[in-house]
C-alpha cells in the first residue's frame, strides 16, 4: 500500500527531512514519491531535506497551498505532503515534457504520443503541470488545451481517456507555481504518469456551484477574453447585473460563468455544468476573463454563485457514494483528492472546511492524500477528461476486479 | 390583438418578469456571500493576537530557544492573517538601524541586512493609495513587496512587519484599523520573547548556583582535611615540645620544631589563597600595580625561592635567560604569584628525576608568552577543567598526598585576564604539562628601567 506522511515547518529542509524521516523504511522497493509543498516554502531545500532519506527516488508534484493528509489539513503555505508509491502500487514511467510555453496543446500532444508510443495509451493518467506561466502581469497556462492535446492521441471511440490532474499554485493569490519532474524543480513543465494497467480510477466530482443569473449569450470571445454577452461588453453586462462597480470591489476569483450542457431547463444537476472562473476584468477593454479558453461564442452561460451550503452537501453526497463504491469493490491503493484552493473556508468562509468533511466521511484508514490546487482535471459523468474550476475530485485508484 | 397573441403577450412578459426577479435575487446572492467571505476572513484575522496569547505560554515551555521561538511566533501571525510575508526586527541602542531578527515566507534562506529607518513609526501601513515616499519605501523594503503593516515599541526596540504581494483575493488593502492587530501582535511577542529570556536567565542562574553548592560542598569535603591535617601536626608536634622533659635540645626536638614550622607554613599558604581567591571572586578584580618589570629577573627569581621545595622533590627546576632583556607592563606581585603558583603546581605534580622548565618568548607583534612545563604526570582531557574550576583537585594515587587548596589556578586565571590576557593549559598523561600565561602585545616594553 501507498505510505503517506505530511508535516509542517517554517524551515523547509527540515519539512523535507521530518517526513523523509517518517517514510523511511516503510516501502521496501520504493519507486517513486508524489509530494506537494507550501508556496512559502523554498522547493530545492524541501527535496534535499526529502532525499537525505529517500536517496535519488524521482519525487513528482509540485507547489500547493496547502495539503489535505489527515490529521494535518492546513494551508499556512509551510506544509508539505509525500505519497511513497513501491513496485505493487500504481505509477510507471514518469513522462515529462518542459515546452509548456511553447504551447500547452503541442505539449500534451507530445505526452500522449509518448504515452501511446509505450504501449499506455488505455490506462489512467495521471496530469500535473504548473498554472502559472508569468507572475507579473499574470498569464496563465491554461488546461484546456493541455488536457485536449492530450485527448487529440488518447480519447477512443466510446472510450475516452482518464485523466486526473491538476494545475498547481502556490498560494490562494495565484502568486507562482513549480512543478517536481522528477528531477528537480522546473517551471512550464507538464508531467503525466500511467498509474497501470492493472488499475482503474473511480472519481467523484464534487462542485458547489449554482446558478444565479439567467442564460445570457457568448457574442464574442477570443481565447479566454470574453468581450461580449448578448451583444453588449461583457463587462458592463456583468457590473450592471451585479448593482455597480460598489457592489463587487474586485472580479478576480469571485464570480463564476457556468455553461449547462445537455437540456438547459431541466431541473438543477450540479454534474450538467462546466464552470470557469473569471480571472480578471478590464474595465477599458470591456472584457472579462476566465480562467480556460474553452468556452466558445454562441455559448449559453450563467453567472454562477458559490454555494457554500451546497458545497458541503455536495461533499457530504460524493464522499459517501465514493464509501460505497470503496466498500463494494478492492481496496484502494490510493485515494487522491484535488480540492480547488477557492473552496479553503479562508476564501470560501464556509463554516467549515469541506475537506475536513470529506476526511470525516470516509473511512479510516484509507490511503488519503490531498492537496489545494488551481485547476482540476477529471472525467466528466463518465464522459470526457477535462479541466474543471472551483471543484473537489477525489479520485479512488485501485486494482481493476478480475 | 387575438387572444393567442395576447397571451403570448403575457407569457413573455411573463418570462421577462421572472428573469428580472432572478437576476437580481442572483446579484443579491452573490454579494452577500461575498461579504460572508470577507466578514469570516475579518473574523479569522481579527482572532490572531487572540490565537497568539492563547498558544504563547505553550510556546516558551515547548521552544528550545528565542529563534525557533520567533519563528513559531511569527508563523502563527503569518496563518492567520493569510499574509506572504513576516519580520521581527530590533533597533540598535542609540542607532536608527535595526537588525532583522527573523523573516518568514520569501521561501528560500534569505539573510537581509539591517535596515535604517529614520524617526521610526510606531505603526504603519502602505496600501495602493499609499504615496510613495522615504519612509514607505524603507519600509516596503524590509520584506521587499509593496504591501505591509508595521508597528514598532520604543521601549523594547522591537518592530513587526507583515505584508501582502498583491491585494487581490484573500488579501484585502491594508487600512488603519489594522493597527490594534499589528500592535497587538508585537506585544505578545514582545512578552513571550521576554518571559522566554528571563527562563533561560533563570535557567542559567540555578546551574551556576548548583555549580557554587557543588563547588562549597566539594571545598568544605575536601579542604577541612587539608587545614586539619597541618594544625593537628602543629598541635601534636607542639604538645610533644612542650612536654618533653628538662634537659639538652636534641634533634627529636628540631625535628619537631621544623615539623611545626613547615605545618604553619602550609597553612598559612592556604590561607592565603583562600583569601586571595575570596578577594577576586567578592571585586571581580584586585587593584594592579602596574609598572614596567623585568621578566627575567622576575623568573629567576622565583625559581631560586622555590629550590628547596624542588630538592626535596627530587626535581629540577631552571628558568631561561632572555637573550635581551624583556619588560612587561604589570603588577609584580601580582606575576610573582602566578609564576610561584605554577612552577609550585609543577614541582608538586611531578615526580623525582623530572624537569621543571621556566621560558618566555616574544613574538614579531609583541606578545608575550610565559611558559611552565615539566615533566610530571599530566592531566587527561577531562582533567583540564577540572584544574581550572576554584576548588577543584584533579585526583590521581600520585597527588593524593599532596594536599592544596584547588585555588592555584583558577588564581592564575583571574589574575592573567586583568591584564587582557589569557591561561592556555596543555597536558597529556604520563608526559606532562605547560602551562601558558600569554600577555597581549601592548604589554610588551622596550628594553630599559624596570621594576626587578
Amino acid at each position: 500500500m501507498v505510505e503517506i506522511a505530511a508535516a509542517r515547518h517554517t524551515d523547509s529542509r527540515e519539512v523535507g527531512r521530518l517526513i523523509g524521516q517518517h517514510l523511511a523504511g516503510t516501502v521496501p522497493k520504493a519507486v517513486w514519491a508524489l509530494a506537494f509543498c507550501g508556496g512559502k516554502h523554498d522547493p530545492a531545500a524541501f527535496l534535499d531535506g526529502l532525499r537525505e532519506t529517500l536517496g535519488t527516488l524521482p519525487v513528482v508534484g509540485g507547489s500547493a497551498p496547502g495539503v489535505i493528509a489527515p490529521p494535518l489539513i492546513s494551508y499556512a503555505g509551510f506544509e508539505a505532503a509525500v505519497a511513497l508509491f513501491g513496485e505493487e502500487d500504481p505509477g510507471g514511467p514518469i513522462l515529462v515534457d518542459h515546452g509548456l510555453a511553447e504551447g500547452e496543446r503541442e505539449a500534451g500532444r507530445r505526452l500522449a504520443a509518448r504515452l501511446d508510443a509505450g504501449g499506455w495509451a488505455s490506462q489512467p493518467v495521471l496530469l500535473l503541470y504548473d498554472s502559472i506561466a508569468c507572475r507579473a502581469p499574470l498569464r496563465l497556462h491554461p488546461a484546456s488545451p493541455l488536457v485536449q492535446g492530450l485527448r487529440d492521441v488518447l480519447d477512443r471511440p466510446g472510450a475516452p481517456a482518464v485523466i486526473i490532474g491538476s494545475g498547481l499554485i502556490t498560494d490562494l493569490n495565484l502568486g507562482d507555481s513549480w512543478v517536481f519532474d522528477g528531477a528537480g524543480v522546473a517551471k512550464h513543465c507538464a508531467v503525466a504518469i500511467p498509474l497501470g494497467q492493472a488499475f482503474e480510477v473511480v472519481t467523484e466530482v464534487m462542485h458547489g456551484c449554482r446558478p444565479a443569473s439567467s442564460f445570457m449569450t457568448i457574442t464574442r470571445i477570443e481565447g479566454a477574453e470574453v468581450f461580449e454577452l448578448d451583444g453588449r461588453p461583457a463587462y458592463e453586462v456583468i457590473i450592471e447585473w451585479l448593482g455597480g462597480e460598489a457592489a463587487l470591489p474586485g472580479l478576480s476569483l469571485s464570480l463564476t460563468l457556468g455553461a449547462k450542457h445537455g437540456d438547459p431547463f431541466a431541473p438543477f444537476d450540479e454534474n450538467a455544468y462546466v464552470n470557469r472562473l473569471i480571472l480578471g476584468a478590464d474595465r477599458a477593454r470591456g472584457s472579462i476573463t476566465i480562467f480556460e479558453p474553452d468556452f466558445s461564442a454562441g455559448e449559453q452561460v450563467q453567472v454562477m454563485s458559490r454555494d457554500n451550503q451546497l458545497m458541503l452537501d455536495s461533499v457530504r453526497r460524493g464522499a459517501a457514494a465514493a464509501a460505497r463504491r470503496i466498500a463494494e469493490g478492492e481496496s484502494p491503493a490510493l485515494c487522491l483528492y484535488v480540492d480547488c484552493a477557492g473552496r479553503a473556508s479562508v476564501r470560501s468562509g464556509a463554516e467549515r472546511e469541506e475537506s475536513g468533511l470529506l476526511c470525516e466521511i470516509l473511512p479510516k484508514g484509507l490511503p488519503l492524500f490531498g492537496f489545494y490546487s488551481g485547476v482540476e482535471v477529471a472525467p466528466m459523468a463518465e464522459g470526457p477528461s477535462m479541466p474543471l474550476d472551483w471543484t473537489g475530485v477525489l479520485a479512488v485508484v485501485r486494482r481493476r476486479s478480475r | 390583438m387575438d387572444m393567442t397573441e395576447t397571451r403570448q403577450m403575457r407569457l413573455k412578459r411573463e418570462i421577462e418578469y421572472y428573469r428580472r426577479e432572478c437576476n437580481d435575487l442572483g446579484a443579491r446572492l452573490i454579494r452577500l456571500q461575498e461579504e460572508q467571505s470577507r466578514a469570516f476572513r475579518e473574523a479569522r484575522r481579527s482572532r490572531t493576537v487572540a490565537r497568539l496569547i492563547r498558544e504563547a505560554y505553550g510556546l516558551i515551555d515547548g521552544t528550545d530557544s528565542p529563534e525557533a521561538l520567533r519563528a513559531r511566533l511569527l508563523e502563527i501571525v503569518l496563518e492567520s492573517t493569510q499574509c506572504d510575508r513576516a519580520a521581527l526586527l530590533s533597533r540598535r541602542e542609540g542607532s536608527n538601524q535595526f537588525d532583522i531578527l527573523h523573516v518568514l515566507g520569501f521561501g528560500n534562506d534569505v539573510s537581509l541586512a539591517a535596515v535604517s529607518l529614520q524617526d521610526p513609526p510606531r505603526f504603519f501601513l502602505t496600501n495602493s493609495s499609499t504615496l510613495l515616499n522615504e519612509q514607505s519605501h524603507a519600509i516596503t523594503a524590509i520584506l521587499r513587496i509593496p504591501f505591509v503593516l508595521w508597528a514598532y515599541d520604543p521601549g523594547s526596540g522591537l518592530a513587526m512587519a507583515v505584508g501582502n504581494a498583491s491585494e487581490a483575493n484573500v488579501s484585502r488593502p491594508f487600512e488603519p484599523e489594522d493597527q490594534e492587530l499589528i500592535e497587538g501582535a508585537l506585544s505578545v511577542c514582545i512578552d513571550v520573547l521576554h518571559r522566554k529570556q528571563l527562563e533561560m536567565e533563570l535557567q542559567r542562574a540555578m546551574v551556576e548556583a548548583k555549580a557554587g553548592r557543588d563547588a562549597h560542598a566539594n571545598f568544605l569535603a575536601g579542604f577541612s582535611h587539608e587545614l586539619r591535617t597541618p594544625l593537628n601536626a602543629i598541635l601534636g608536634f607542639s604538645e610533644l615540645i612542650r612536654e618533653a622533659p628538662e634537659g639538652p635540645f636534641d634533634d627529636r626536638y628540631r625535628e619537631y620544631a621544623g615539623h611545626v614550622y613547615d605545618s604553619g607554613s602550609h597553612l598559612l599558604q592556604l590561607i592565603t589563597e583562600i583569601l586571595e581567591f575570596a578577594s577576586l571572586e567578592n571585586s571581580g578584580t584586585v587593584p594592579l600595580d602596574e609598572k614596567p618589570v623585568d621578566l627575567d629577573a622576575v623568573m629567576t627569581s622565583v625559581v631560586q625561592s622555590l629550590q628547596s621545595l624542588a630538592k626535596e622533590a627530587g626535581v629540577s627546576v631552571s628558568a631561561d635567560r632572555f637573550a635581551r632583556p624583556v619588560r612587561l607592563l604589570a603588577d609584580q606581585r601580582a606575576l610573582r604569584q602566578m609564576l610561584t603558583n605554577l612552577v609550585g603546581n609543577a614541582i608538586k605534580f611531578t615526580p623525582p628525576g623530572g624537569t621543571v622548565g621556566v621560558s618566555a618568548a616574544l613574538d614579531e607583534e609583541g606578545s608575550v608568552a610565559i611558559r611552565v612545563a615539566d615533566t610530571g604526570i599530566g592531566m587527561s582531557m577531562e582533567q583540564i577543567p577540572v584544574a581550572l574550576r576554584p576548588f577543584g583537585r584533579v585526583a590521581s594515587a600520585y597527588t593524593s598526598g599532596h594536599g592544596g587548596s584547588g585555588l592555584g589556578l583558577p588564581i592564575c586565571l583571574s589574575l592573567v585576564e586583568q591584564h587582557g590576557g589569557r591561561l592556555v593549559l596543555d597536558s597529556e598523561p604520563g608526559t606532562g604539562t605547560t602551562v601558558s600565561l600569554l600577555f597581549p602585545a601592548g604589554r610588551s616594553l622596550p628594553a630599559g628601567d624596570a621594576v626587578s
